[in-house]
């Protein structure tokens, strides 16, 4: 298997449990709620642009 | 692995909370609120199932038996949204709950509280589609799909509008959740492609879920301000394009016969490699044969509406993708047999399934393939070819792989093992009589019947006889499920052990059974001999 790059392999280090537990730390609550927040923005783009494409096609 | 009797003795003194309201109104728990969904599932298969019975016992001969045709209508079209809705995904969430942070060594969910909000969202959304039947307008009767012009005709289209928003927004939380427990909230050393296939295919369907939820709710909300505020978007009468809406709802709901399917595909590559006793053959396959499925259905969506007049190169690009999905879909099924080929093999209840589910729903995928082709469609469209075709893939497909994924997890979840001699019958009935139902509706499409009616020629009345006495049957087998359920909940005598299946392999095994109510508070160490799928990276 070729080389992860640096970057996933920092993404999948930082599987750290977040909830109801003691090893909780800013760094991996700020990516888990980045996390949210793309998604969230993600469906929230999905709705607008269904309403912008149907604009467009008229 | 081995760190399973440690976190057990930690979690010994705090279980579930006492009071019936804060244990299950007011849970965060991943796995109540995974029984939650499946219980709600179950019931809503239960109310989609009497619709069903109802169309069935219309059809059963010619002529109008025992109800006015827009009762029909209201039926088929309630039963397909209360089954897509209300059992198949519920279920699939409510697995996805149960089973995700304890095959991925986390606590729970990675945002509990909003996890109890996608659950009880969905209770309302259901009471407020179903009370619709009971309005002076009746209930939603142009179809699942809500094309207009004739849905804009439906007195209730604003509860059944606001209902599907609330089921979406279920969705897509539950969704999120999903995605940022997966992500983030692995135990240290359970890289990407070491989880399960099943964590990967509810990671694959939930962006699915984001990507087009969204995009139905969009084109409902066009249809509210349609009819309420004005609006021409799909309305003719004033201008607008119903075909436009079709080609909205349909990128949506092509993913979305996906998203009802991949997490099937993810459960049965647990089951076939634990009753084979053999690593899944080809893990990497596995994997990015769902991405692939995944992406295709993103650019299919046309080939439902081949029939609407598109222009010939949209529909010769639409019949070739859609024949492409049948490559990694038959990467799936031949590496399932190659899983098991060769493999010390065993047939208890939830292989059975499994393998059921293998033949049949390779039936449904070869149906669909004869649907692709733009010629063929114009005869198999809106005739029972179609109904036998949806209901191969997500009855038993589907619907098959849940009930299988019941069985395989139901003593981890109860502690008990479940009757097999019942789990067995009701095998061997479900699927003889879901055959007996759906198989004759190829004959029936292919000589011309119609879907969505009351009524037909007598020339296809013994074919929709034997369906329905197929269904009436089926119908009542899976009362044998819900039997077997309770007495493995509350009667059984047998326990099970904690890894239950010889051959199951993976972190869930490494618990007790049932399942303390908290799991890997501290994180377990992965051992790679342990997994499900070996050493992937070798």
């Amino acid at each position: 298997m070729p080389a992860m790059p640096a970057w996933l392999r920092e993404y999948q280090n930082m599987a750290q449990m977040q909830a109801h537990t003691d090893q909780t730390d800013g760094k991996s609550r700020r990516r888990l709620w980045l996390t949210v927040t793309i998604l969230a923005l993600a469906a929230l783009a999905v709705y607008v642009g269904t309403f912008l494409q149907v604009l467009l096609a008229k | 692995m081995s760190h399973a009797a440690t976190h057990d003795q930690h979690d010994d003194h705090h279980g579930a909370p006492k009071g019936f309201f804060r244990r299950w109104c007011m849970s965060t728990n991943h796995k109540d609120i995974g029984t939650l969904y499946l219980i709600f599932s179950l019931t809503m298969l239960f109310v989609g199932g009497a619709f069903a019975m109802l169309i069935r016992a219309e059809l059963f001969k010619p002529g109008m038996q025992l109800m006015q045709p827009y009762f029909f209508n209201e039926m088929t079209s309630m039963h397909a949204l209360v089954m897509i809705f209300g059992a198949i995904m519920p279920a699939f969430v409510g697995l996805g709950n149960w089973m995700i942070p304890l095959m991925v060594g986390a606590p729970d969910m990675a945002l509990p509280r909003m996890n109890n909000l996608s659950f009880w969202i969905l209770p309302f959304a259901f009471i407020m589609m179903l009370s619709t039947l009971f309005l002076p307008g009746g209930g939603p009767a142009g179809g699942w799909t809500m094309y207009p012009p004739l849905s804009l005709q439906t007195e209730s289209l604003a509860y059944a509008v606001f209902a599907i928003h609330l089921m979406g927004i279920s969705s897509i939380m539950g969704a999120i959740n999903i995605i940022a427990t997966i992500l983030n909230m692995r135990a240290p050393g359970m890289d990407l492609m070491k989880m399960p296939v099943f964590v990967w295919s509810w990671l694959i369907t939930a962006f699915l879920l984001i990507a087009v939820m969204p995009a139905l709710a969009g084109a409902v909300t066009m249809l509210l301000t349609d009819k309420y505020f004005g609006t021409n978007f799909f309305n003719p009468a004033g201008g607008g394009d119903p075909v436009l809406y079709q080609h909205i709802f349909w990128f949506f709901g092509h993913p979305e016969v996906y998203i009802m399917i991949l997490p099937a595909f993810g459960i049965i590559s647990e089951i076939v490699p634990t009753f084979a006793r053999k690593p899944i053959f080809g893990y990497k396959a596995m994997v990015f044969a769902i991405a692939c499925i995944a992406f295709l259905s993103f650019i299919v969506w046309a080939h439902h509406m081949f029939a609407v007049g598109l222009p010939l190169g949209a529909e010769i690009f639409f019949m070739y993708a859609t024949m492409l999905i049948s490559v990694p879909t038959g990467v799936k099924v031949f590496n399932w047999v190659a899983t098991m080929w060769g493999g010390s093999m065993t047939f208890e209840t939830p292989m059975l399934f499994a393998v059921a589910f293998i033949i049949l729903f390779t039936i449904g995928g070869f149906s669909g393939l004869m649907m692709s082709l733009v010629p063929a469609d114009f005869q198999y469209h809106d005739t029972y070819f179609i109904v036998a075709h949806f209901h191969y893939v997500l009855v038993s497909g589907a619907l098959f792989a849940i009930i299988a994924a019941a069985y395989y997890w139901l003593p981890k979840w109860t502690g008990n093992m479940y009757s097999e001699f019942w789990g067995k019958v009701h095998f061997w009935n479900s699927v003889i009589w879901v055959n007996v139902l759906f198989f004759p509706q190829h004959f029936l499409g292919l000589a011309g019947m119609p879907r969505r009616i009351p009524d037909y020629n007598v020339a296809f009345a013994n074919f929709n006889m034997i369906s329905s006495i197929g269904g009436f049957l089926f119908g009542a087998t899976q009362l044998i499920f819900v039997g077997v359920v309770i007495h493995c909940a509350f009667f059984s005598k047998k326990k099970a052990t904690d890894r239950v299946w010889e051959g199951a392999k993976g972190l869930e095994w490494t618990v007790p059974s049932p399942a303390p109510h908290h799991t890997f508070d501290v994180p377990p160490v992965i051992n790679d001999d342990e997994l499900a799928h070996g050493h992937v990276n070798d």
